[in-house]
């Protein structure tokens, strides 16, 4: 069974891009939380997820931190990683801090964006 | 909004917790499923006693429990009520977020877009991931052109379709209203194949309709647009119509500028009948000139300006002051901030490259270039035009004054331009 990862600090995105990804869920895929990057980082070992949807701005290890980690140290490479990034941050600046992330999208984002994403990356379509 | 609970591994555990934490007994079914959703009642305990989980107005759950244990039932029906609430209120939140989120891709994406169609266009499919409509509409009435429709082909409706939906899009011009349309009335006075379900509004702005946005849903479909959905396109159409009213605007400003010069250019004919067509033909000139030396279109369009006018200042001129023109000139269209950066340009187009011209005596590449191109121009066309010479005997004449004059390089762009040898 297909494995995503929601990373974010704030409980109701956590909420939200659950309920986004009910169906995929209802499909057959499981969905799993975590709150910062250390319990993220613990999950990805334990679980290989196929997605991780990582929040960018986090307390103590930030996304892109995650990110390095998640690519390099744990060599987690069919992990696809997108990274939720503020409205207005410049996604060509972040893209340049080269955390290895696999896509972007932008916060507020949006439900259907990141449906579709997802069906496409754990090929369930 | 009905939900279906019976996948829901959350409150399951929440279940569980609450029965083994209160030591209860209860078997939990949801509506119209046989087997419970949540069970420790151990089949052999036959229970009668039934507690029914009821959310807004309709039974969903019903929960058997041990004698004397209502109260525990209760909970747990509270438990369950909870988290549907819970769920409703996310997916209402995560309705309203795709709405927001439409919203700040549609209002970023406008300043970038200068064409109506594009717009409209994007409207259309933005709209679309939120409304869902089958086809879509958006008309365009201007004063003189009548009306106009703007389709994406993705959405168009059936050729069918468009008869009856003219005749409601005239109806909400002259209504002004938006609204929506699902029960369309038997003696079918508005539209004769009746659609399904159909939202609309004008779009207005100012208390002026510039035309019309339908999005519908085909006959047969099981859906309804909503109030929300209407609340959306209105929103939708409020921008659009402003973003009408602007690039008219826009339109409207570059024409009175265009007529402003054409009427300058005309009175400075009007003085002097002999040379009729003189600024045009010189603009002409300089344009071709100016491709020719690789100026960037920008730069031409200046050029073009600054050739039409650079008599202008002839208006003010009495018999002993000729040598005043290009002064006057910068003086009468100074008053046109759009026009300041091509005064230098008629400032010294009288001015000589070796420095005896006027007013300022300056000399070779300190005469702006525009001024040297206008000079060498004007040249020429004096020569065709009063003095009636062919283009040959034109250009060898004004060869003679190169670098006295005009500039040689001018002179020889000038030769290349003309084709002569």
């Amino acid at each position: 069974m297909p494995v995503i990862l929601i990373v974010d600090d704030e409980s109701h995105i956590r909420r939200l891009l659950r309920q986004s990804l009910e169906e995929i869920e209802e499909a057959g895929c499981e969905l799993i939380e975590a709150e910062n990057g250390r319990e993220a980082l613990e999950l990805i070992e334990k679980h290989r997820p196929a997605l991780v949807l990582l929040d960018v701005m986090m307390p103590e290890m930030n996304g892109f931190e995650v990110c390095h980690t998640i690519k390099n140290e744990l060599k987690a490479n069919d992990t696809y990683v997108i990274m939720l990034t503020a409205k207005g941050q410049e996604i060509d600046r972040i893209k340049g801090m080269e955390c290895g992330a696999d896509e972007y999208i932008t916060k507020p984002f949006d439900p259907d964006e990141i449906v579709e994403k997802s069906y496409k990356i754990i090929k369930m379509t | 909004m009905p939900i279906k609970i019976s996948t829901s591994k959350e409150l399951y555990s929440m279940l569980i917790r609450f029965v083994n934490a209160a030591g209860v007994k209860l078997e939990i079914i949801e509506t119209g499923e046989t087997t419970p959703y949540f069970s420790n009642l151990a089949g052999e305990i036959q229970s009668e006693e039934v507690f029914n989980v009821v959310y807004n107005g309709k039974k969903i759950f019903e929960i058997r429990y041990e004698k004397n244990r209502l109260s525990a039932a209760e909970y747990a029906g509270s438990i369950i009520r909870e988290f549907i609430e819970k769920k409703d209120i996310i997916a209402e939140t995560l309705d309203i977020y795709k709405e927001i989120n439409l919203l700040y891709n549609f209002c970023e994406k406008i300043p970038y877009a200068s064409e109506l169609e594009e717009i409209a266009d994007y409207i259309l499919k933005e709209a679309h991931k939120k409304i869902r409509f089958d086809y879509g509409l958006i008309t365009r009435r201007t004063a003189n052109c009548g009306i106009g429709i703007i389709c994406n082909k993705l959405f168009l409706p059936e050729s069918s379709l468009l008869p009856p939906l003219m005749k409601l899009e005239e109806f909400i011009f002259l209504d002004k209203k938006a609204d929506i349309i699902n029960v369309f009335p038997d003696n079918g006075q508005l539209l004769i194949n009746c659609p399904n379900s159909i939202i609309y509004s004008p779009l207005e702005y100012h208390n002026q309709i510039a035309g019309v946005i339908i999005l519908g849903l085909n006959s047969g479909s099981d859906r309804f647009f909503t109030a929300q959905n209407l609340k959306l396109l209105k929103t939708l159409s409020s921008i659009f119509a402003a973003v009408i009213e602007n690039v008219g605007f826009a339109q409207e400003q570059r024409n009175i500028f265009s007529q402003i010069i054409y009427s300058l250019i005309e009175t400075v004919e009007k003085l002097d009948q002999s040379s009729n067509g003189h600024s045009a033909k010189v603009s002409e000139l300089c344009v071709g000139l100016g491709k020719s030396i690789g100026l960037l279109n920008s730069q031409i369009v200046k050029l073009k300006l600054a050739a039409l006018l650079h008599d202008i200042g002839k208006i003010g001129l009495k018999s002993d002051d000729y040598e005043k023109h290009p002064e006057f000139g910068c003086e009468i269209l100074e008053h046109l901030t759009k026009l300041n950066d091509i005064l230098p340009a008629i400032l010294h187009h009288h001015e000589n490259y070796d420095g005896s011209g006027f007013p300022s005596g300056l000399k070779e590449n300190n005469i702006p270039l525009f001024s040297r191109i206008i000079a060498v121009t004007d040249g020429f066309d004096q020569l065709v035009k009063k003095y009636h010479c062919d283009i040959q005997t034109a250009f060898e004449k004004l060869k003679q004054y190169s670098r006295t004059k005009y500039d040689p390089e001018i002179i020889d762009a000038l030769r290349i331009y003309l084709e002569l040898p």
